[in-house]
């Protein structure tokens, strides 16, 4: 595996790093790895690097990189919207990894949260997708997830407890909102950067239909779930359930970690990341080498 | 701007080298060290901003990742204090050579100002080291890492005094702990290099260590830039913290009359 900093993109604005075999392996797509909201290409608790370097150990090419305004690439100097400029970033990140000695027009896009919705879109626009590896992607409330939500807890004094206790700091919060000054600018936030991209999960109908045209495609799906979302996904059967209407054949893996953050941070489910992910593509891409 | 990796080919080090803003002429060499573990990746946008604040002011900037950290070679297990030392010592090498100087300016944040500054101590070429909310006590550093991984091993699960303690997501092997929980920084001696100590908030420990280094007759200023310091905070959606009184604090020690705004 050898690594090389690049810097691609219509101004060579946008910086990354490409990781690849040394010694190529044919049929292997290429894997390019998006930014999750406002963290740069190493990713949170430097679980990209360690996914790329393990898939270029495997024989594919990786790109991982910062959308434009992130990490160490440049603000673009359009006013293209972060959403459509993050597809067309994607694309040139593609391009980058087809151009290049040996490149390959088949890819595998890469992403944790925001970094799932942007690779889900670049899929649906772009054929030479041919898998998609999303952490924490949409996710639907099924009749189960509500059996796995409330069940334990209506029978858990500290539930009901906590049910109690919740209400009254949101009653406060809304009374201490309704006092403030309209317009008042809370200074010390200011000095923190949080993700500005709000996620707003599409409709279920919309979803469905896209991962219908994926799946058309022939397009391989892994979808890693934690425990990071408890408002919208909670057990490993939920995806499937969410879109029982859709036949995913043998297209679809859905891994769920119990437990674990939103962003992996505990050092045995980033090793549990790296191990589904990387037998993933080995037994859907396992080469023609 | 210009990304590379540099150092041994064995076990190369990323960088990312910004050269002064065009028409300003050949300014000072900056080399920035990172803080470590979780607080590297809160940090990253703060370097970004501090760097382009010192390109405009006329500063050759590098801001680099250590081995085992970022994109940098090597696993987070692997990293040792030894290396990291060795890794300021390669970086100041590579930044003098690009910026054709022939000293540079360190600023260290955290832990990388503990390292920023023991990595000055023997080196005639490092003219200033700015130490930016320094780790001074290294036994309470580590103390305060293990209260974060007890935490989560309370919530997750492990076993108690593992090898490696996770702490917000990054290992902290017992080979670094124990290279940590020895460094004092107010028994540092200090070495030939101006010393900046600048904290967010007042801190005695900072107020001593200026005081002892002013005692052996070394060159220090101690300044407080009240700003939000609480980089060792972690939280599930990885925000970043660009606290601009101390960037500004920084970047004033560094460039003195020149300071451009933001």
């Amino acid at each position: 595996m050898r690594e090389k900093a690049v810097k691609f993109g219509a101004n060579r604005g946008l910086v990354g790093i490409v990781a690849e075999p040394t010694v190529p392996v044919a049929g292997k797509p290429a894997v390019v790895l998006l930014n999750s909201g406002i963290l740069h290409h190493v990713g949170a608790s430097r679980l990209y690097v360690r996914v790329a370097r393990r898939l270029a150990a495997a024989g594919h090419a990786t790109l991982r990189f910062d959308f434009s305004g992130i990490g160490d690439s440049e603000p673009r100097r359009d006013t293209l919207g972060a959403a459509e400029s993050a597809v067309v970033e994607t694309r040139e990140a593609m391009d980058l990894l087809q151009t290049r000695k040996g490149g390959t027009d088949r890819f595998i896009l890469f992403g944790l949260c925001s970094g799932a919705d942007m690779g889900f879109k670049t899929a649906g626009v772009d054929e030479r997708v041919v898998g998609l590896v999303q952490l924490d992607p949409f996710a639907y409330r099924t009749r189960g997830y509500y059996v796995h939500h409330y069940g334990p807890k209506l029978v858990s004094v500290d539930a009901w407890r906590n049910y109690v206790s919740v209400r009254v700091r949101r009653w406060r919060a809304k009374r201490e909102a309704a006092r403030r000054v309209p317009g008042a600018v809370d200074e010390e936030r200011l000095e923190y950067v949080a993700p500005e991209y709000r996620r707003i999960f599409p409709p279920r109908e919309q979803t469905k239909a896209r991962l219908e045209a994926l799946l058309a495609r022939r397009v391989q799906l892994l979808n890693v779930f934690s425990s990071g979302m408890p408002d919208h996904y909670n057990h490993e059967r939920q995806y499937r359930d969410a879109f029982a209407d859709i036949d995913f054949g043998n297209q679809l893996q859905v891994d769920f970690i119990a437990g674990a953050e939103h962003t992996f941070t505990y050092l045995p489910d980033q090793e549990r990341v790296l191990e589904i992910v990387d037998r993933w593509a080995q037994r859907v891409f396992p080469g023609s080498g | 701007m210009n990304p590379f990796y540099f150092g041994s080919s064995k076990s190369p080090l990323y960088g990312v080298y910004h050269p002064p803003r065009a028409g300003e002429g050949a300014g000072k060499a900056v080399l920035l060290c990172y803080p470590m573990g979780a607080e590297y990746m809160r940090a990253h946008r703060a370097f970004r901003q501090l760097t382009t604040l010192l390109v405009k002011g006329g500063a050759h900037v590098l801001r680099f990742d250590y081995f085992g950290t970022g994109d940098s070679a090597g696993e987070g297990t692997e990293a040792t204090v030894a290396r990291w030392l060795e890794d300021i010592d390669v970086a100041i090498d590579e930044l003098k050579e690009t910026a054709q100087t022939t000293s540079v300016t360190i600023v260290g944040l955290r832990f990388g100002g503990t390292l920023a500054a023991l990595a000055s101590t023997e080196r005639n070429d490092v003219e200033q080291v700015v130490l930016w909310d320094p780790i001074i006590d290294g036994t309470q550093y580590v103390q305060d890492q293990l209260a974060a991984h007890e935490g989560e091993r309370r919530r997750r699960g492990g076993p108690a005094n593992a090898e490696t303690a996770g702490v917000h997501g990054f290992p902290l092997t017992s080979a670094m702990r124990a290279a940590i929980e020895p460094i004092d920084l107010l028994t540092w001696p200090g070495g030939n290099s101006r010393i900046e100590i600048v904290t967010s908030a007042e801190r005695e420990d900072a107020r001593d260590l200026a005081g002892r280094l002013a005692a052996r007759g070394r060159a220090v200023r101690a300044q407080v830039f009240p700003s939000n310091g609480n980089w060792a905070e972690s939280d599930a959606f990885g925000s970043a913290l660009i606290p601009q009184g101390i960037i500004q604090g920084v970047l004033g020690c560094v460039l003195g009359d020149k300071v451009t705004s933001a």
